[in-house]
């Protein structure tokens, strides 16, 4: 096949030792350029794009993909261990993974984090193959009405992520949409919010905030609560647990969520605008409605870190496809990939994959040879990494505020942007205090404006008639797929009750068979506390219905 | 456990060398033995008023390039995106480097529009000129499978249409001024619809969500060739040659259209001779080959105007945008 | 649009002062605080047209929404933390993630403190530099949270900001303020 032959020559073209190296390099660089609180993907792209100068344009490019999946990964790492996204696309990563770090689990959160993201590379890398210009020709109906809805679908995550306290998590969100009105407004130009100060213009950033909310807020949080004074370490790894890797029952819970979270990244990553951010939420969403043990997530369920992080490099491969076939970015990253492209000498455009075959498949090669090599480097830098997580906190805490300080200042150089990051620290503070949710605020923060500016590029369009939604055939589809996300979660008690009782059956059936053999299984592995509206089951029952899940699964999957 | 901090900190410092030593040009130290009157002496502080990826930042980088490659500038010069503000951020902090030869910018649509949306504290007038190298401008264009095959069939739509949905990049800026000045000059109404991405912007246009689009010729070019979309029009003043049978705006009567003006700037009251010697270091630069590769492939319009000259061409530039602004009552 | 006192990135440093009055009246001034922005919010809001003059949504529409929704639950939640038995109760029940990490206690002192260091490091960054700044607050955070181990504290306190300097300023040239100390 034509397409396996171009993908081969691709990487033939991509296995030089020069590119190996150059693969490992960026790979590294990216990693610690992502882990630094406030430069993402985007930042260390335009940090190193200059040293690729002096590179043909393969060379650069495998450089250039290998800085991009390193740095995507090196804010997972933050967001994991200190609980700071480094973008909006690793915040759905804190939701679980910072539950993992803290429940001794690093080493595995992060090997899994990597997983996921080889595994939606990989899916990512065939799709391109196979798909790119099919996928292009639905991402080019993408206009703002389609826009508004994927940014919709994304909103929808609130609802599960606001947690107990529903009014306190609206109360959250609102302030976060708040905040989002500051600076120009993209419909007529009017300054809202901006008391005359030109740094606010432009609105308020995405990073200052989240770094302060999650990072700062988790480190005075913990202060509060005496951290400093305990004699156990910051994350609690026992000197014994020295497994660093996910076990069976992790690869299990996360499969089905690695294969959901990467189709689900890919092809919300093609459309441009918010892709891999919405798409790592509606990920987390996806996958706490489906599970079997929702009440885990957000206390270290591994199959909501695994999916959104599947979702979210899944979408940056998702996002090249309208690159290579477009010629437009998708995202931030790819932007100044598109200006790369500008300097080495070629045209982005449509024609680009027709003109420059060696080239396009040279970057999607070396888009799957980085994320190769981002699992090969993690497997010796992770034990590292995760050593962190056993600092004592009373070192820790300076050293973190330092790093979100210096971060935050080297976005822009604002001294304001770290006046905000620190003060929505406190803010985060309290918040986390008095039952509030920051992930909700960051979640408005970054949707808000992109859902507003939508809606209202969609009312000029249509002259103010709403049923502009239902009169274009795309947005007909993302109507749909948005009903069925709703209703997945009313509709999920009813369906597991279903495969319960099925699962009850069967576990009544084998008992009986073993009634002589062996007690009651083994409670290892089984955190999980018993979900709450199955009182007719017994312990046995549900410990078959969350450990011995294959059958049910696939069940739901359907 | 402190050993194991220490050790982590000494792994981080080793990386941080490590990628420092693939970082040949990072000299920055030195240059304080000659006298003061000789310029230059100092590291320059380059600011690049918006973020990575932008027609600025690929000027601002290509100039630092050929500077570097010709080993014109002495010292070293630290290039730095100062995002924000559309433009205030980055040339605020200019201003703030007032009689200072060691701080350098360069300039776009937002140099002129930003100050006229926003209190920012400065205009253009405040800056010491170096020079204009090219003006930027734009391709109106439709999808490429648009009934329209020429600047009238769209125009003899337009007029019959109430209005039409347009599209550009943000409000107040070049994109809405070239839209409001072409539909006056045609006898159209337009509906706008602001962008704040060009990605977004070309995909709006594929999606059937707009009418018509203005695009800067670089950016919009591999979706001409690919006949994803057809230029309808050209706002340089003379045709562009790659597209050599496209009309401009002035042979279809719609005369001074704007552009976005790709100059350099130094602080306010900088000195004599800091101006003198970017003046002149810059000749240099735009008679170098990289430098016409650069107006080439991107598709700039070269129109080199110095000091002075390059001073009444913003004032110029500044009068036509606020008119129109003013009338479209976007300001 | 520029008189109105209430800015909603510099509310909450006002906050903190209400939470050494004890439990209770902590919460009610901190949903006191989110009140009074919210309620400034929605003035301004109300000052911005919902509808523009062509018909379509203005710039005021989504402000006068989220700010109304805002000051109705924000107003909601002070009045349920004034009900003396609901906020003890409630207060209980947000703490319960930290259920199984020992009660170590609460730390107001600790916390305000490091707002404090947090804030002079905010001050000073410009004017001292990126490495200085961070060196005092480091020395200054870690002499109060681990009292007594001077060799650790000041190695760290040297070291940790040199090797990010390094890092993002001479590695990756990402710009930080140099102050007092050349810049290398």
């Amino acid at each position: 096949m034509d397409i396996f032959n171009d993908l081969g020559a691709g990487i033939a073209a991509v296995l030089t030792l020069q590119n190996i190296l150059l693969l490992a390099a960026g790979v590294t660089v990216g990693m610690i350029v992502g882990v630094m609180p406030g430069l993402g993907p985007s930042a260390g792209l335009a940090i190193l794009l200059p040293l690729t100068f002096g590179l043909d344009p393969t060379g650069a490019i495998v450089m250039l993909a290998a800085v991009y999946y390193g740095s995507m990964y090196g804010g997972t790492i933050t967001s994991v261990l200190i609980n700071t996204p480094g973008e909006s696309a690793t915040v759905a990563s804190t939701f679980d993974g910072y539950p993992l770090a803290r429940k001794g689990r690093a080493g595995p959160a992060l090997v899994m984090a990597a997983v996921a993201s080889f595994v939606a590379g990989t899916v990512g890398a065939v799709l391109i193959s196979f798909f790119a210009p099919l996928t292009a020709s639905v991402a080019k109906t993408f206009g703002p009405p389609e826009l508004f809805l994927v940014v919709v679908a994304g909103l929808l995550t609130l609802i599960v992520i606001v947690g107990k306290h529903r009014m306190l998590g609206f109360l959250s969100a609102l302030i976060g949409f708040a905040l989002a009105t500051v600076g120009i407004d993209v419909g007529v130009g009017q300054q809202r919010y901006t008391f005359g100060s030109t740094e606010l213009i432009n609105g308020i950033d995405f990073v200052p905030v989240a770094i302060g909310l999650f990072g700062v807020g988790e480190i005075l949080h913990t202060v509060w609560r005496g951290g400093h004074l305990e004699k156990i370490a910051y994350a609690k790894v026992s000197v014994r647990d020295r497994a660093f890797w996910p076990t069976r029952q992790d690869y299990r819970e996360s499969a089905g969520a690695m294969g959901r979270g990467s189709l689900l990244g890919f092809f919300v990553g093609t459309a441009p605008g918010a892709g891999a951010t919405v798409a790592s939420l509606m990920s987390y969403n996806l996958e706490k409605s489906v599970s079997k043990t929702p009440e885990k997530f957000g206390k270290g369920a591994m199959a909501g870190l695994a999916g959104p992080e599947a979702a979210n490099n899944g979408a940056s491969a998702g996002a090249m496809v309208p690159l290579l076939t477009l010629g437009i970015p998708g995202s931030g990253a790819t932007a100044v990939l598109l200006a790369g492209f500008l300097m080495w000498g070629l045209q982005p455009g449509p024609l680009l994959m027709e003109q420059n075959p060696e080239f396009a498949w040279g970057l999607i090669a070396s888009m799957y040879l980085g994320n190769v090599m981002l699992l090969l480097i993690n497997v010796f830098m992770i034990p590292s990494f995760a050593s962190v997580a056993r600092v004592p906190f009373r070192i820790l805490a300076p050293v973190i505020i330092v790093l979100c300080a210096l971060g935050t200042y080297t976005v822009n150089g604002s001294i304001i942007e770290v006046g905000i990051m620190l003060t929505c620290g406190v803010l985060g503070f309290f918040m986390r205090r008095y039952g509030m949710s920051p992930a909700a605020l960051v979640i408005a923060l970054v949707l808000g404006p992109l859902a507003e500016e939508t809606l209202r590029q969609t009312m000029v369009i249509s002259g103010g008639d709403m049923t502009i939604f239902l009169r274009r055939t795309t947005s007909m589809w993302l109507l749909v797929a948005i009903a069925v996300l709703v209703t997945l979660p009313l509709l999920s008690p009813w369906i597991s009750r279903i495969v319960r009782v099925r699962v009850r059956n069967a576990g009544l059936r084998r008992r009986r068979r073993e009634r002589t053999g062996r007690g009651r299984p083994g409670r290892a592995g089984t955190v999980g506390t018993h979900p709450p509206e199955q009182p007719h089951t017994s312990p046995e029952d549900t410990q078959h219905a969350t450990v011995g899940a294959e059958p049910p699964r696939q069940r739901e999957d359907l | 456990m402190r050993s194991k901090v220490i050790a982590g900190l000494g792994s981080v410092a080793l990386l941080a060398a490590l990628t420092a030593c693939g970082n040949s040009d990072g000299d920055g130290g030195g240059g304080g033995g000659e006298s003061a009157a000789d310029y230059p002496t100092e590291d320059m502080d380059w600011t690049i008023a918006f973020g990575p990826g932008g027609g600025n930042d690929i000027m601002a980088r290509t100039m630092v390039e050929i500077i570097k490659q010709y080993e014109l500038y002495p010292e070293d010069i630290r290039l730095e995106n100062r995002e924000g503000g559309s433009g205030a951020t980055g040339w605020g902090y200019l201003l703030n480097q007032r009689g200072s030869g060691y701080g350098i910018s360069t300039t776009s649509g937002s140099f002129i529009t930003t100050p006229l949306q926003a209190d920012t504290g400065w205009t253009y007038k405040d800056f010491t000129p170096v020079g204009l190298f090219a003006t930027d401008d734009a391709l109106f264009v439709v999808p490429g499978d648009s009934e329209f095959q020429t600047w009238e069939d769209w125009v003899e739509h337009a007029t019959a249409q109430e209005s039409v949905v347009v599209g550009g990049i943000s409000t107040v800026n070049v994109d809405f001024i070239l839209h409001s000045l072409i539909a006056d000059a045609a006898g159209y109404e337009i509906e706008y619809v602001p962008f704040n991405e060009e990605g977004q912007l070309q995909t709006a246009l594929f999606s059937g969500s707009l009418d018509a689009i203005v695009s800067n010729t670089g950016s919009i070019l591999g979706q001409v060739e690919a006949e994803e979309v057809r230029p309808l029009l050209y706002t340089g003043k003379e045709a562009l040659p790659a597209l050599p049978d496209i009309p401009t705006g002035e042979d279809k009567g719609i005369e001074d259209l704007p552009a976005m003006p790709r100059g350099m700037i130094l602080p306010p009251e900088a000195p004599a001779e800091a101006q003198e010697w970017w003046i002149n270091t810059m000749k240099e630069v735009v008679e170098t080959p990289e430098w016409d590769e650069y107006i080439e492939s991107n598709y700039l319009t070269e129109n080199v105007l110095w000091g002075e000259d390059f001073m009444e061409f913003l004032d110029a530039t500044n009068e036509d945008f606020r008119t129109t602004l003013e009338e479209a009552g976007a300001l | 649009m520029s008189d109105s006192p209430a800015r909603p990135e510099v509310a909450a440093p006002a906050a903190p002062a209400g939470h050494a009055e004890g439990r209770p009246w902590g919460r009610a001034v901190f949903f006191a605080v989110l009140l009074a922005v919210l309620v400034g919010y929605t003035v301004m809001a109300f000052q911005m047209d919902r509808i523009t003059g062509g018909g379509r949504i203005g710039p005021g529409f989504f402000p006068q929404i989220i700010g109304s929704l805002g000051v109705l639950i924000a107003a909601g939640a002070l009045v349920n933390s004034l009900r003396p038995g609901e906020a003890a109760v409630e207060d209980a029940g947000f703490e319960e993630d930290e259920a199984g990490e020992g009660d170590l206690g609460r730390h107001p002192l600790a916390l305000i403190v490091t707002i404090a260091l947090s804030g002079v490091l905010l001050l000073t960054l410009n004017s001292l530099g990126a490495i200085i700044s961070s060196a005092l607050f480091t020395i200054g955070l870690l002499s109060f949270l681990n009292r007594g181990r001077w060799v650790a504290n000041i190695l760290v306190a040297v070291l940790v900001p040199i090797a990010m300097y390094l890092l993002f300023q001479t590695a990756l040239n990402a710009g930080l303020p140099s102050g007092l100390l050349p810049r290398f």
